[in-house]
């Protein structure tokens, strides 16, 4: 075959774009071949593929679930090892984390009921309830650094006790 | 096919059930076929493109949630595999074969000459098997809106739907792929620039618009 004969005739070359629709309509009617044959293997294929995979993550984690079982179902000791390594891992992670989390508190009782124990007849010195004279006495976390007469009291001032709500 | 009736055989194909798969997309496997006779240079590649594309969409049936009508959301799943399958294809096959030359485009080398030549028949196979391959040759986005609009006679408002794209631009990738397959199919270079025709009257205009304006002093 030439080159020339790959191209069409000159009287159906398609001159304008309406031309090359009319020549793509033509193509509607090309007949599909092996049209059962496309069905069966298309029926195979589909049947080979199973279910499909439900689109929310909860269907989806149920069909990994259940892909899970059938794999450990069949003769894959290989992949049932790794997957019972891996749960086995996880158990021993949450016992340990719960056991962790269980016996924070009991040390912090400990602590506290030794440390009550030391301070067993010991009179807990009263504290001073102060009012402030004035609001700007007490207003933010600034330190004075004048009194009242506007005498230089220095920085290092030590801060007010606060009275404490009762 | 009515509505009622698709729904119920989306819900069973969800579940799992082929046969009510099968009855879904019965109607629309001449077009799916057709459409990857576009992306394939065989029968048989065109057979397997188009099983792939119907298992995706049988895999994706799940996420079906019928904001849309069934056959676009299908075809649109089948256009991304298409397309997919052509870019993923391109480099491989654009370092294996020879490239399109101007003026002339891929016949089916299994095709007898003498066979086609002594029959009319064969020989208007023969003019198919070339439009076909001079359209394999368009680009993927025109490729496809040609064969969904010029082949399978879908409207412009399906196409925007399926391609997710405005009218305009699916008016301007049909227009753009017919001009395409026209320079293909004449054994014109596709990408090069044609100097505007003298005979077309708005470019009369323009073109006379333009002498003035360089004729005239600045």
């Amino acid at each position: 075959l030439s080159a020339d004969d790959h191209t069409p005739p000159a009287n159906k070359l398609p001159s304008s774009p309406d031309d090359v629709r009319g020549v793509l309509r033509e193509l509607r009617d090309d007949p599909l071949a092996n049209e059962r044959e496309f069905t069966a293997q298309l029926h195979r294929r589909l049947v080979a593929a199973g279910a499909p995979p439900s689109a929310s993550w909860l269907g989806r984690l149920a069909d990994a679930a259940r892909e899970l079982w059938h794999d450990l179902r069949g003769d894959r000791a290989q992949k049932r090892s790794l997957v019972t390594g891996a749960l086995v891992g996880a158990l021993v992670t949450a016992v340990v984390f719960s056991w962790l989390s269980a016996s924070r508190p009991t040390r912090e009782a400990v602590r506290e009921a030794a440390s009550d124990e030391q301070t067993v007849g010991v009179a807990e010195p009263p504290r001073p309830v102060l009012r402030p004279d004035r609001k700007s006495h007490t207003a933010g976390d600034r330190r004075l650094t004048r009194d009242r007469m506007g005498v230089d009291i220095g920085a290092e001032r030590p801060e007010r006790a606060r009275p404490r709500p009762r | 096919m009515n509505s009622e009736l698709v729904e119920e055989l989306v819900r069973r194909a969800q579940q799992g059930d082929v046969p009510a798969f099968e009855r879904l997309i019965e109607a629309h496997i001449p077009l799916v076929r057709r459409f990857a006779r576009a992306f394939a240079r065989t029968h048989e590649a065109a057979g397997d493109l188009a099983q792939d594309a119907l298992i995706k969409v049988y895999r994706s049936i799940g996420g079906y949630r019928f904001q849309s009508s069934f056959s676009t959301w299908l075809y649109a799943i089948v256009r991304n595999v298409y397309l997919d399958d052509a870019r993923s294809r391109a480099g491989r096959d654009r370092a294996a074969e020879r490239p399109l030359e101007p003026g002339r485009v891929d016949a089916d080398p299994t095709a007898d000459p003498d066979a086609l030549r002594a029959d009319h028949r064969l020989e208007r196979e023969q003019t198919r098997r070339r439009v076909w391959a001079a359209l394999a040759a368009v680009p993927e986005d025109f490729r496809a809106t040609l064969v969904l609009f010029d082949i399978e006679g879908l409207t412009y408002e399906e196409i925007a739907a399926i391609e997710n794209a405005p009218l305009g631009t699916v008016k301007s990738r049909l227009s753009r792929g017919r001009e395409h397959l026209r320079r293909l199919l004449a054994g014109e270079d596709p990408l090069e620039e044609r100097p505007a025709a003298e005979d077309d009257p708005g470019n009369r205009e323009t073109l006379r618009f333009v002498r003035r304006k360089r004729t005239e002093p600045a």
